[in-house]
């Protein structure tokens, strides 16, 4: 598209037209967007189609670009998928969308996703529930299921998502497009709505690991905005992969076991032996306390939640309930009451729990103790090894309805993606082959802040695995 | 936690009725009989898989509470720009004189 837009084959509208047609004609099944906003996206082309012949546009010059709902689009609705936000438009831009803007890509729409980012498969949307791309009986995966499925059917060539369990990687693994987490404070949070503030992160979906590295270079870096972003900048992610011979992965014994799908286990098994036939070396390693992350991340998260969620309760923003003869008290439950959805309670009252006074040692706390121990683990495998590979999920996209009554089989759906989460570490799922028809995603986790390396060996990989998601874009 | 002392770390299919919905309350959550019951049920069983949590040897072991392992993250007290109020009270509910309005706090 960059080419096409430099050479001048098409303009930038001509562009998000196009795509804005796809949308038209594709969403009303697929369901990945809650909000398209074509003036507001075409109005931004004139920007880029009235400057001279471009030397060097930045990359996403002219190019449409979606965000899950949960960050802030300044005058844009941003409901994070729920009743509580319905009709709220925020007064300011998350720092990741000011600078999307000022590289100059066309904010086009808001994607759906688990209500405030909690969920696995986008079914726990206040709205509607997106669709698999592949398999329209399926989910898309979630919690940034909607921005997965749009850049899958080229609605979108990228898109924003965030992060907190697996909440990229999952879905991009069920839609068969690359989704990129970076390192825990690589990307400012300010302006995404807040799910668990210690693990939160906002990071890209794309249909290949250079558009993904593209769109994380463009929002990545300190903010005086965010406490928790790293004040170190983030060095340059372009290149172009260098050769696999020598480089040397570990594939953790822990997540090859029962949990693991047959059919998962085989494509994987592939892709290992097309690294190893380019010469790589993926040799077993140990992540010991693997079986307990869940857990850990499961009280962690919830604990957070609780406390994040208390802002909402109608007093400055979002729908307010309750009789005001009632009292204070009454509006605050009955506002919580009727906008947060079944999932958004549980996690509330699980979190609630966790914190509250003679739960909190044998819960909480050990949860935190459990991470230090998690955190360990990976720095001593990343002593033998340069990047980790595992498959992303356990099993291919499930059923829609499959597992909305049954919490802690949903909560497994997460079981590869948590630990890389806990400690903060940057990784990315690509697409590596299918099972029974469907998209199997291959992780790679590599050390804090080695979004560099994680990115080359990604490329490399990505070079030799059986299946390119190589989706055709909107214009060839 | 309810109103008889429940010793800490008690099993999680102790969990009674009064013990949601004290967390409930805590949580400025309504939940009707239906809700109650289903998660109680719902936090035993979330609760009992957490069991592996005990397995791992932690003695000794600092809890981690944020990963980045920033130490100083404070600036100078000089003032900055921040949200106008016209900008603060745009989403409001329901506001007067340039205020918040809320329901009194009542008993």
């Amino acid at each position: 598209m960059r080419q096409g837009l430099d050479g001048r084959r098409f303009s930038s509208r001509e562009l998000v037209e196009a795509h804005l047609a796809r949308i038209a004609s594709l969403d009303s099944d697929l369901g990945a967007f809650l909000h398209v906003d074509a003036d507001g996206a075409l109005q931004a082309t004139d920007a880029h189609d009235v400057k001279g012949p471009a030397d060097a546009a930045p990359p996403l010059a002219g190019i449409p670009i979606a965000v899950k709902d949960n960050i802030c689009t300044a005058g844009q609705p941003t409901t994070c998928a729920s009743r509580l936000l319905e009709g709220y438009r925020p007064p300011y831009d998350a720092t990741a969308v000011s600078r999307l803007r000022q590289a100059g890509a066309i904010l086009i729409g808001k994607t759906n996703l688990d209500e405030f980012a909690m969920g696995s498969s986008c079914e726990n949307s206040a709205f509607h529930a997106t669709r698999n791309p592949i398999d329209a009986r399926r989910v898309p995966g979630g919690s940034s299921g909607g921005s997965a499925a749009a850049v899958a059917v080229g609605e979108v060539p990228a898109a924003l998502g965030s992060d907190t369990g697996g909440s990229i990687r999952q879905p991009a693994a069920f839609c068969g497009v690359v989704g990129l987490k970076p390192t825990y404070g690589r990307v400012s949070r300010y302006g995404l709505v807040a799910f668990a503030s210690s693990l939160d992160q906002i990071g890209s979906l794309a249909r290949d690991v250079d558009d993904a590295a593209i769109l994380l270079e463009a929002i990545a870096g300190p903010d005086p905005n965010d406490a928790t972003a790293a004040t170190r900048p983030m060095p340059s992610l372009g290149g172009a992969g260098t050769a696999l011979a020598g480089r040397v992965f570990g594939l953790p014994r822990e997540y090859m076991g029962a949990d693991l799908d047959e059919g998962v286990a085989g494509a994987l098994s592939r892709a290992v032996a097309a690294i190893e036939g380019a010469g790589g070396t993926v040799r077993e390693i140990s992540l010991p306390t693997t079986a307990a992350a869940i857990s850990a991340y499961y009280l962690i998260a919830t604990a957070e939640a609780s406390s994040n969620l208390a802002r909402f309760d109608g007093v400055r923003f979002g729908q307010r309930r309750g009789d005001p003869d009632e009292g204070l008290l009454a509006m605050y439950e009955q506002t919580r009451s009727a906008g947060f959805g079944t999932e958004v309670k549980r996690r509330i009252i699980l979190g609630t729990y966790a914190l509250s006074a003679g739960y909190h040692d044998a819960t909480y706390l050990r949860a935190q103790k459990v991470r230090t121990v998690i955190r360990k683990d990976f720095h001593d495998a990343f002593e033998a090894v340069e990047a980790i590979v595992t498959p992303t999920t356990p099993t291919v996209a499930f059923r829609l309805g499959d597992k909305v009554a049954d919490p802690v089989s949903m909560y497994m759906s997460d079981i590869f993606t948590v630990p890389g989460s806990l400690a903060g570490l940057p990784a990315v799922s690509l697409p590596c082959g299918t099972s029974e028809g469907l998209p199997v995603g291959l992780q790679i986790i590599a050390d804090r802040f080695d979004e560099p390396r994680l990115l080359d060996l990604a490329r490399s990989v990505e070079a030799v695995l059986p299946v390119r998601n190589g989706q055709p874009g909107v214009n060839g | 936690m309810s109103t008889g002392s429940k010793p800490s770390g008690a099993a999680p299919s102790d969990l009674t009725a009064a013990d949601v919905l004290q967390i409930a309350r805590l949580a400025r959550l309504r939940l009707d009989e239906e809700d109650v019951e289903r998660l109680r049920h719902e936090m035993a069983a979330i609760l009992a898989h957490f069991t592996a949590l005990a397995q791992v040897v932690a003695e000794g072991v600092r809890p981690t509470a944020q990963v980045l392992d920033v130490e100083e993250s404070g600036r100078g007290d000089t003032a900055r720009p921040g949200l106008s109020r016209d900008d603060a009270l745009a989403a409001a509910p329901d506001q007067d004189a340039g205020q918040f309005r809320v329901p009194r706090v009542l008993g």
